[in-house]
Parts: C-alpha cells; structure tokens; sequence
C-alpha cells in the first residue's frame, strides 16, 4: 500500500522512552500495545509533534509542556516522523528538537494536513471523555469547535455572504438607503409628479381666465356692434382685431378735442374781456383824448415861449433847464457868496502872517548875535586853560607866579578845573543857542511859504467882479423862476393829462379789437359744431357757453366710443395673451408628464432589479435551508448514527445533531438523542448510560472524520475503548476492519490491555493480499531481538475451502 | 425460521459474502450452523448464522468447537454470529462473545433492512456520495432561480464568491444603474 500517510517514527529521550526508537508504521493498521507507564502514549504524542508541530491535549493543559517533553534528566528530545510524500513538508523527514520552552525544526506534514489530523485524525485518550464538551466549548466569542467545523462543512460563507449582502434588497427602504441615486430618483418622481399637478393646476387656471377674458371681449365688442363670425377663440380675437382697426376714428376725436381745447381758451379770454372797462367807454375816451390835447396846445401857446426862453438862459448859465431848478439856483448863489466870505479870510490871515514875518526877524537877527559872542569866548580860552592846567602842579600860577592861596582857599589846579568845566558849559549853551537859531529860521521859511500860498489864493479884482455880475445873474433867475413855476406845472399837468387820455384809449380800443377775433373765433367753432352762429340778443358769453357745452358732449361722445375701443383692444390682447399661455402651459404640463413618466419608469425598473435580487436572496435562502437540511441529515446524522449504531447496536437512543431551522446566519448546534422510534430526546448526557456516552464521543469523533474528504486518511485513537464492554469492543473492532479495509483509512490504534491487544492482533489481522497489520509491544519487549515489533501479513486461510 | 436465515443470506450477499455450502466444513470438520458465508475482496470474516437454539448448549459447542478448529489451524478469520430469535441467556450470550462477535437479531422476520441494521458492523459504512454532497453552493442557489436566471442574477451571484461587501456593492451598482442611465437622458433632453 503505497498511500498510507504514516510510515515511520524516530524518538529519541521523548518523556517515557529512554534512548532512541525507531517504529514502523507503514501499514494499514498499526496495533500499538504498552503497560501502563510503558510510554504507549508517549509514542503517540511524539507522533502527533512531529506530525504537526505541537500536542494540543497537552498544551490545552499547560502551555509550557515543552518544557516536561524530554525524558527525565535530558535536555531535548527530537521526533522524526517519516510520512508519504504527498503529505510531506519536506522532501526529508524533518528533525524535530524540543525542550524548555522550545520547539525547534518543522513538522512533517504540511498546513492543511497538520490541521486536519489534529482535528479530524488523532482521538488522544484525554479527550475522548471530554470530546462532547470539547466539541461545544467556546472560548468568549469564538464558535465552537464543532460549530467551526459544521460551518466549513455546510460551505455557507459564499450564501451568507449573497444573503446579507442582498438583505437591502429585502426591504425599499434599505435599499433607498443603500443607493443615493435611487433615493435621488424617488425625490425627482415626487418632484415632477408635484411639476405635473402644479402645472395642471396652472393650465385650469389659465384656461379660466381666458374663457372670463373671451366673456368681457364678447361684451366689449357687442357693445362696438360686433357680432361674432368665426368659431374657436383665436378666430374671434383676431376678426375683434381687424374689427376695432377699421373703426379707429382717432383724427374726430382728435378734432373735436382741438375744438373743445380751443373754446375753453376762448372761454379763458372772455373771462379775461369781462374784466376789462367797458366798450360803452370808448366814445368817451376818445373825446377825453382830444380834449387834453387841446388843452396842451393852448397851455403851448400861451406860456411857452416865455419857458423856452428861461430855459435857454438856465442852459447859458449851465444849470439844469427842468426839474429842481429853484434848489439849483440857490445852490449856485449859496457857492458864489461862500467864495467871497474865503477870499476875506485868506486877506486877514496874509495881514497876521505878514507881522509874524517881521517878529521873527528880529528875534533870529538876536540869537544869531548871542551865538557870535559865545563862539568868540569858549573855543580858545578853554585849549588855553588844558594847556597850563599841565603846568599847575601847586597854588602857585604858571602866569603869574602868584600863590593862588592869596585869592582862594581852593587849590589852583582845581580852580583850573573848575575853569575848564565851566568852560565846557559854555558849549552847551552854544549849542543851544545854535537849535534855537535853525528853529527860528526853519519858522520863518514856512510863514515865508504860507504867506507866498495864501497870497496865491487871493482873488484878483477882475475875478471879483466876474463873480458879482453872475451873482446878480443868478438872483435874476431866482425871481423870475418864483413868476414862472406854476405855469410850468400846469404845463406838465396838462402833458400827463393828455398821455394818460391816449393809454386809456388805446386800452379800450385793443379790447374792441380783441373781442371781435373771439366772436369771429366763437363764429368759426360754430361753424365747425354745425351750430348756429351768434344770435343778435345772445350775450357772448351765453354762445360762448352756448359752443363749449356741445364741444364738450362731442368729445364726451367721442372718448366714451374710443373709451370702448380701448377697452376692446384691451381685452383682444388679454384673449391672445391667455390663448398663449394656456399654449405654454400645455407645453409644460407636456414636459412634466413626460418628466414624471420618465422617472417612474426608472424607479419601476430599480423595483425590477431589487425583484431580481430578492429571487437571487430567496434562491439563497432556500439552498441555504437545503444544503442545511442535507448537510445535517446525509453527512452527519446518517454517518454518526450509522457509526454509532454499530459500535452499541442496542442502544435505543441514538445521538444526532438538531437540524437547524433557523435561516439565521450563525447557526446554533444542538446536540440531541433521537429515539428508534423518530421521536426526539434529551441530550446525550441525560439520556445514555457512561459507556454510550463514550461510544457518541467515539462515533462522533468518526462520523466528521467520514464526513469531509480525508486530507489525510488516517485515525490514530490512545486507548479508545478502555470503558467499552466486550460487545462494544468486538463492534469496535468490525468499525475499525471496515474503516480500514473498506474505507482505505490507515488506522493506529494504542491499547494499555494484553487481553485487548491480543484480540485485536486478531481480529485486525490482514485480510487479502498486500494487506498488513504491524503491532508493536512496548515495555520488557522493547529490549527483545525484534524490539517488539511484528509486521503480519496475509496469508491464504486453509481452514474453509472456497 | 428457516426463511430468516435465508433472508440473512440473501443480505449477506447482496454486501459480497459469499454463502458457504452447508455443513460447514472448516479443516475437515463439519459444524451444523444454520447458514454460513465469508467476506470477499477485503473481507475474509466468516459469517454464521444460527436461528435461536432450542439448546443453547448445543450452539455453544458447536460455535467453540469451531474456534478451536480454527485456532488449530491458525486461520484469523473473525467470526461473527448472526442469532436469530429471542437472544439466549447472559451465560450462553458470555460463551459465544468468547469465540465471536454476536449479532442477535431478536425480529421475527425481519425485514432486509432491519438484517442491514444488526449485521452493520459487516458492511462498509454508507458515505453520502459526492452528489449527495450537493454541487457549489452558488451553483445551487442559480439552479434555484431556474429559468429565469439571467446575467443580472449570475452577476450578483458572483459577487458572493468575493464577499458580502462586494454582493453589497454589486446590489446598489445594479440598482444604481436603474437609476443612473436616467441621468444620461436627462442630459440628452
């Protein structure tokens, strides 16, 4: 057999054996027999490192087992464990050392492999009474051990990953949630469905007002006398149109204005006439006209060349000829009499001037003398008197000789002094003298000047003597002036009177004038209102008033009909406006049902594919259930309780998994009995006695090696059936014949009991050609030539011919 | 009786025994069993069948004189006895597990499939077959959906195959898309 995963194992100081062991294991069945304390186990936990790398019963206990793993008083142990090489990690069997804290060196059996004999291969004595709780512990959240490998059996990842991804799929709301554009959708279905009602609403509305604004232009144009040809609203507001073009009458209406406009100006000028003197005046003015104009002339006639003559005589004299000539005269005298007075004081002053000039005179001719004596004195007797006082050095004179003691008691050199200073003083006073000279002659020039001018002032006899003759002129004139004033007023009062005559006539005259352009004004609108013209006892004022109320009830008339063409047309733009709206907004309510259908189809069709994909979720779903169903009931039910039954045939109870009926994802793994009579019982605990317990642990154990395809076909128990009765290992034994020689499983088998091993030496013994057993004693026959180990293989059996 | 034994037989060969000419004779020795059959292929049990003794004595000699024959001649066939009828007392029942395994079918006439279920131990163990296994998830989920499978269904299911993030995804793309293309008309329009 060349597929046999196990071929050989090498320890060397591995907990209970001493020294090193190399044991075959490359048949189909390896029976395995050791005393208790023989280091049975020790083979197989040595297998089970080297295998995988590791002893998980041992390191559920203590992580630190490396450390009791070599025999006692060594430092390592190593395991080689030689395998097939479809299962081997490397291509030479890989050394394993381990001790203290270490494991050094790879295990034999690739990744997959290692895992699934740890889980699915090797049933080590320690766990087989706990396998039920070891299968169902979790450790915080982890899933269970079996639940772990009930989920990789099931294969549900691939359909729970479609269910709970499709799961949005399940509900519109989530999915909406899940896709913006969709929710996006649904608020633009909504909008155009609100556009579409909005704009409904808005074409009733335009289409009511365009039938209430037909209804006003039907009576606007009856009211014109138009009466409707055509069918349909468009045709009507267009005949309105041609209609109201053809009875425009904007120029008669516009001349009846100008008329009216006209007469009310007219109306404005006779207010005007009215206010002014009456025509019965004219008549009267104008002979109050001739009549001051005569009494001008005669006024002319009488006095005025007298005037003129005064006049021309005021003009010799240069004075003004009219106006205040009396002031003028007065002026004029008043000025000639004050020059007189002025010449007279000019005289007296000449005469005052004249004797201030001969005072002066003398005084300077004094001053200019006193001055002359002074410079004579002072100037050399005082450089004397310096020069000797250069000389006095005593009281006696340098002159005379004489002791100055004799005339003074004062010292000579400060009667000197004295001298000198006095001497001095003397200057002083020429100096003023000298002031007082050029003070008197600078008096004397300007009396000289002002005298010199006034006497240029002075009026000669010839000026005086003009000045009296026109004095006397002038004084003339006065008198005469005093004759002539009231005459010369009574000719302005006759000049004014005249004037003012002429103005009042010309007034009265423009004002006849006036009121015949508005009779002939009035005459013409008459003639234009086909009115009869002014009646001979008709005030103006009445055919005035007469005129301007048929004017007025003309363009009345008139603006009441343009008034009602307005209107009309008014109404003819308010039909066509309408008529275009109610155009656009079909148009819009177009565009929106089209909008909203458009969007409606769109969220159909996102409703179409949430439909596929709630068929994608239920398709799911349903496998799920199935695979669930089947998962449950064909490889795992089927086999344990097929595996079970043949290890304790009289049992009654049989254990089984609960089938799930949840669809939740995390299914939850209920381990239960079923009765030979389909009804369901209580867990395995409750319902089967120690030993069965054993044998469902045992079964179970089988049952999910069976169950998957076999990474690696292989069983290895320790010790599996230590609590099973002689029935229950004679079953045991068929299980594992059929295991092996029908199901192809190499299968190691490790038994503490010589009675055990000896039964199943037989009952194990190869049955066809090529098949194998090795058994290997442990123990005292370790030591013998063949160390214990026999490799048995089939031989033809004589006993029953064939 | 004699039927039950035949429909032993019948079960025994329909899993590949081969009946035995009766009487039984193992190294010239003839041994009165009811019935008696040997595996074939990778079976060489011998199986024999004895319906319930009326003296159960009689069964234990027979059966223990069989295994010292056998001893004598160093076959290691395993021998199983299929009783049929009431099981014999605890003492008989100790006498014949020494010499075989036991496999009492206390049913009178049993049906074939109540023969399978008490000769068990003597057939290989009925696996589900790969078929039974079921196909690929994914592959049953679109045969579920049947005919109306499309690529929009495929597509999705695909996405399973990367995870529920990318079947998540490929849902709100597949229903974006609805959506979506209404925005290209939108700019047409």
């Amino acid at each position: 057999m060349t597929d046999l995963p196990l071929r050989s194992i090498t320890i060397s100081d591995f907990r209970k054996l001493e020294g090193t062991r190399r044991l075959p294991l490359d048949a189909p069945i390896v029976l395995l027999y050791g005393a208790n304390g023989t280091g049975k186990t020790s083979v197989l936990s040595a297998l089970e490192l080297a295998l995988t790398g590791e002893i998980r019963s041992m390191r559920r206990h203590d992580a630190r087992y490396t450390a009791h793993l070599p025999f006692h008083g060594q430092e390592f142990a190593t395991v080689t464990a030689q395998v097939s090489d479809a299962f081997s990690a490397a291509t030479q069997p890989p050394i394993m050392t381990v001790g203290g804290s270490r494991i050094d060196g790879l295990p034999a059996f690739g990744p997959d492999a290692r895992r699934f004999y740890s889980e699915r291969c090797y049933l080590d004595q320690v766990s087989l009474g706990q396998l039920l709780e070891l299968y169902q512990y979790r450790e915080g959240k982890e899933e269970s051990a079996l639940a772990r490998f009930v989920n990789e059996l099931l294969g549900l990842e691939q359909l729970d990953a479609l269910r709970s991804g499709l799961d949005d799929a399940n509900n519109y709301a989530r999915l909406r949630k899940l896709s913006e554009p969709l929710a996006e959708a649904e608020i633009q279905a909504k909008q155009a469905e609100s556009d579409l009602s909005r704009a409904n609403k808005l074409s009733e509305s335009a289409k009511a007002e365009l039938s209430g604004h037909l209804a006003q232009l039907l009576r606007a144009m009856a009211g014109l006398g138009f009466e409707p040809g055509r069918p349909g609203p468009e045709e009507f507001a267009s005949d309105a149109a041609e209609f109201l073009r053809s009875i425009e009458s904007r120029e008669e209406s516009a001349e009846a204005q100008r008329l009216s406009t006209t007469l009310v100006a007219l109306g404005g000028k006779l207010e005007e006439l009215l206010l002014r003197p009456s025509m019965t005046r004219l008549d009267e003015a104008r002979s109050m006209a001739v009549e001051a104009a005569a009494a001008h002339k005669r006024w002319q006639a009488d006095h005025g060349s007298e005037i003129a003559r005064f006049r021309s005589e005021l003009a010799e004299l240069a004075l003004p000829a009219s106006g205040a000539i009396s002031v003028a005269l007065e002026d004029e005298i008043r000025a000639i009499d004050e020059r007189y007075e002025r010449n007279q004081r000019v005289a007296a002053e000449v005469v005052t001037l004249e004797a201030k000039l001969i005072d002066g005179r003398a005084i300077l001719g004094t001053v200019e003398a006193q001055l002359g004596s002074a410079l004579k004195q002072a100037g050399s007797l005082a450089a004397a008197f310096a020069t000797l006082r250069e000389f006095v050095s005593d009281n006696t004179c340098p002159v005379c000789d004489r002791d100055f003691t004799e005339v003074s008691t004062t010292h000579l050199g400060l009667h000197l002094d004295q001298k000198i200073s006095e001497l001095t003083d003397q200057g002083r006073r020429i100096q003023a003298l000298t002031q007082q000279q050029a003070s008197v002659r600078a008096h004397l020039q300007g009396d000289e000047q002002k005298l010199t001018e006034l006497s240029g002032r002075l009026l000669d006899t010839s000026q005086l003597g003009t000045a009296a003759s026109r004095r006397n002129l002038l004084n003339d004139l006065r008198v005469r002036h005093e004759q002539l004033q009231p005459l010369i007023v009574a000719g302005v009062d006759h000049l004014a009177n005249a004037g003012r005559a002429r103005a009042d006539l010309a007034e009265l005259e423009a004002t006849a004038d006036e009121e015949n352009r508005v009779r002939m004004e009035l005459d013409a609108a008459a003639q234009a209102l086909r009115s009869s013209v002014l009646q001979t006892s008709e005030p103006l004022v009445e055919y005035w008033r007469r005129l301007a109320s048929i004017a007025a009830a003309q363009v009345s008339q008139l603006s009441a009909r343009e008034a009602g063409i307005a209107e009309a047309r008014t109404f003819v733009e308010l039909v066509l406006r309408s008529l275009k709206a109610v155009e656009g907004i079909g148009v819009t309510v177009g565009h929106a049902a089209q909008h909203m259908f458009l969007w409606n189809g769109r969220i159909e069709e996102a409703k179409r594919r949430q439909a596929v994909a709630r068929q994608v979720h239920t398709a799911a779903s349903s496998a799920r259930a199935a695979i669930v169903q089947r998962v449950f009931t064909k490889s795992l039910n089927e086999v344990w309780r097929s595996v079970f039954s043949r290890l304790a045939p009289r049992e009654i109870f049989v254990p089984a998994f609960g089938i799930p009926t949840s669809s939740k994802t995390a299914l939850e793994l209920k381990i239960e009995t079923v009765h030979s009579s389909g009804e369901t019982g209580g867990s395995p605990q409750m319902m089967l006695s120690a030993g069965n317990l054993n044998t469902a642990a045992l079964s179970l154990f089988v049952a999910l090696h069976l169950a998957v395809d076999p990474v690696v076909p292989c069983l290895v128990f320790d010790d599996p059936v230590q609590s099973m009765d002689e029935v229950h290992i004679a079953q045991f034994a068929g299980l594992i014949r059929v295991l092996s020689k029908f199901h192809r499983r190499q299968v190691v088998i490790a038994v503490h009991e010589r009675a055990l091993f000896d039964y199943l030496s037989f009952e194990l013994s190869p049955a066809f050609e090529g098949d194998e057993l090795i058994t290997i004693e442990l123990g005292e026959l370790a030591d013998a030539g063949d160390r214990g180990i026999r490799r048995l293989v089939w031989l033809p059996d004589q006993a029953i011919a064939s | 009786m004699a039927s039950d034994v035949d429909a032993v037989l019948a079960v025994l060969e329909g899993a590949g025994f081969e009946r035995l000419p009766k009487p039984l004779v193992v190294a010239g020795s003839t041994f009165d069993f009811d019935a008696a059959a040997k595996g074939t292929g990778v079976s060489h049990d011998l199986v024999l069948v004895a319906a319930s003794p009326s003296a159960p004595r009689h069964l234990t000699r027979l059966l223990s004189g069989l295994s010292r024959t056998l001893d004598q001649v160093s076959s290691r066939r395993p021998v199983s006895l299929v009783l049929l009828g009431q099981t014999p007392g605890e003492r008989t029942m100790t006498v014949l597990e020494q010499h075989a395994r036991v496999l009492p079918i206390e049913i009178e006439a049993p049906d074939p499939e109540q023969i399978r279920k008490a000769i068990a131990v003597l057939m290989p163990l009925t696996l589900p077959s790969v078929t039974a296994r079921g196909q690929g998830p994914l592959l049953e989920v679109t045969t579920r959906i049947g005919a109306a499978l499309s690529s929009e269904h495929k597509a999705l299911v695909n996405a399973a195959l990367v995870g529920p993030d990318e079947v998540r995804d490929s849902l709100r793309r597949f229903i974006d898309g609805a959506v979506e293309a209404a925005d290209s008309d939108e700019g047409e329009r």
